[in-house]
């Protein structure tokens, strides 16, 4: 009965993704039964001591930000993010970006210690309004270059993908909208909240909170379409209407740069994006577990950097170069 | 696992591609949906082959729907268990297209949304394809929300029929 439903010519991306699926089964092996919960054992009891501890230095260390300076850090970002000069026409948003990832593997649903995969990927893109409404998003991907724990070898790319061409709507805040659509929705007061309000109604309420600030923080990455300083602008001040976001206006990023640094404290996760003190340029943005007993993560040591974005050269040029 | 892509990826592909229109979200929900189906296979109830591809045609449901909701395929299980996307070339998605027939299902909607009263189409091509809300077409064409929502029912009913004409439903009543 089942031969008659065998595919007889597989499309050559249906064969790809086969050869995809047969690296992950290699990987997860056999089904994994369902394990009955363990009692903790005195390891296990001693790595819960040191998550407390570590929790509380985090916990101490957020005493940092200072609530009453957020609403400053947050106008001067929006300020100085305003004030930058759009890409011209027929110009280049260039960006090179560092991107982290812990994938956590199958066993990580039945297993008290996850395992936890590294991956460092480079991104660079061109990306530019070639005229009104017109977005081009070409973008040039560099495959995963390094599947372990040490900083990728540029040398080592491999593989180059310019996907996407010019395309008249780019996704903002969940839809597919024209560069004059978003225009006008920044323009309008609460204009940014009203669209937000409209992409999240059916977000679970425990999961507001970070879905607001992943989609309020994505379009103003530079791996994203280059938007219009007043759009970024309104962008940064809808972030400070999310509720318990904090500021740092002396803050560093991983690269040495002067930053100002918005942080969110949700989910298990504490979320710090930095921000050029003097552009606005977005720097970088680390996602690290700061409470194990979150449902999402539970089992994953405090402290774990599980996503990172790093901007590592920015610019504006007039052709695309090979990386 | 494999067998059962063997067996049905090709259909799911189909599944996918007629109802999205998008070769890419296809590819992208056919690998999301082994990926679901190997995260959740401590679930399956089944004892045959056969029994595995109502499972599987049930995941494949819930993703379309998702996908529907959300206007984009979520990657969520392929990412977690590091089921590395497709990406598609030109002739790839020309491939996809003409393995799901997909010049006959975009043929069979333009000719029923030709077939359509003119109030029903533009009210369908308002909301399906500019995405704009009911508030927005009933300001745009000066007429009530209700009866925005009366045209864009009437007219999608009449797109179904016309899309069910071209066996668009017959991997569903297969699954």
């Amino acid at each position: 009965m089942a031969d008659q439903h065998r595919n007889e010519a597989m499309p050559r991306a249906l064969g790809e993704l086969r050869t995809n699926f047969e690296m992950v089964l290699r990987e997860v092996g056999e089904p994994v039964a369902a394990k009955r919960r363990p009692r903790l054992r005195r390891p296990q009891v001693i790595a819960l001591a040191i998550s407390v501890l570590v929790l509380a230095i985090v916990g101490a260390s957020l005493v940092v930000f200072d609530g009453s300076r957020t609403e400053d850090a947050i106008a001067t970002i929006a300020r100085n993010a305003a004030e930058q000069p759009p890409v011209p026409p027929s110009q280049f948003a260039y960006s090179d970006v560092e991107l982290r990832d812990v994938v956590f593997s199958m066993d990580s649903m039945t297993s008290k210690t996850p395992k936890a995969t590294r991956y460092v990927t480079r991104q660079r893109s061109w990306l530019s309004t070639t005229r009104p409404g017109l977005v081009e998003t070409t973008v040039v991907r560099l495959e995963r270059v390094s599947d372990d724990r040490a900083l990728p070898d540029p040398a080592s790319i491999n593989r180059v993908k310019i996907s996407r061409p010019p395309v008249g709507r780019i996704r903002f805040i969940g839809e597919l909208r024209t560069l004059a659509e978003i225009k006008s929705i920044a323009a309008r007061p609460n204009g940014i909240q009203a669209a937000l309000d409209d992409e999240l109604k059916n977000v679970k309420p425990q999961d507001r909170l970070t879905a607001a600030w992943t989609t309020l923080i994505e379009p103003l990455k530079s791996s994203s379409p280059p938007l219009p300083p007043s759009v970024r602008a309104a962008l940064v001040t809808a972030l400070g209407e999310i509720p318990g976001v904090k500021a740092d206006d002396n803050a560093v990023d991983p690269r040495g740069r002067d930053a100002i640094a918005l942080s969110l404290q949700a989910q298990g996760q504490l979320d710090t994006v930095m921000f050029d003190r003097e552009t606005s340029e977005l720097l970088s943005e680390t996602i690290v577990v700061n409470d194990a007993r979150s449902a999402k993560l539970r089992g994953v040591p405090v402290g774990t950097e599980i996503q990172s974005y790093l901007l590592v050269e920015s610019g504006v040029t007039p052709v695309i170069s090979s990386p | 696992m494999t067998v059962l892509y063997d067996l049905h990826a090709g259909d799911l592909l189909r599944f996918f591609a007629r109802r999205t229109l998008d070769e890419q979200a296809a590819v992208d929900l056919v690998g999301e949906t082994y990926a679901e189906a190997l995260a959740t296979r401590a679930g399956f109830r089944g004892k045959t082959l056969d029994d595995a591809r109502p499972w599987l045609f049930g995941i494949a449901r819930n993703l379309l729907r998702g996908y529907y909701r959300k206007g984009r395929v979520e990657l969520d299980t392929m990412q977690k268990l590091q089921l590395e996307r497709v990406e598609l070339s030109a002739e790839d998605a020309a491939e996809i297209e003409r393995h799901a027939s997909l010049v006959e299902v975009r043929t069979a909607i333009a000719k029923a949304l030709d077939s359509l009263k003119p109030e029903y189409r533009e009210a369908v091509e308002l909301r399906v394809m500019e995405r704009l809300d009911y508030g927005q077409i009933a300001s745009q064409l000066q007429v009530s929300e209700d009866v925005v929502r009366a045209r864009v029912s009437r007219g999608l009913k009449r797109l179904r029929a016309e899309i069910e004409s071209v066996g668009l439903d017959e991997e569903l009543r297969n699954g």
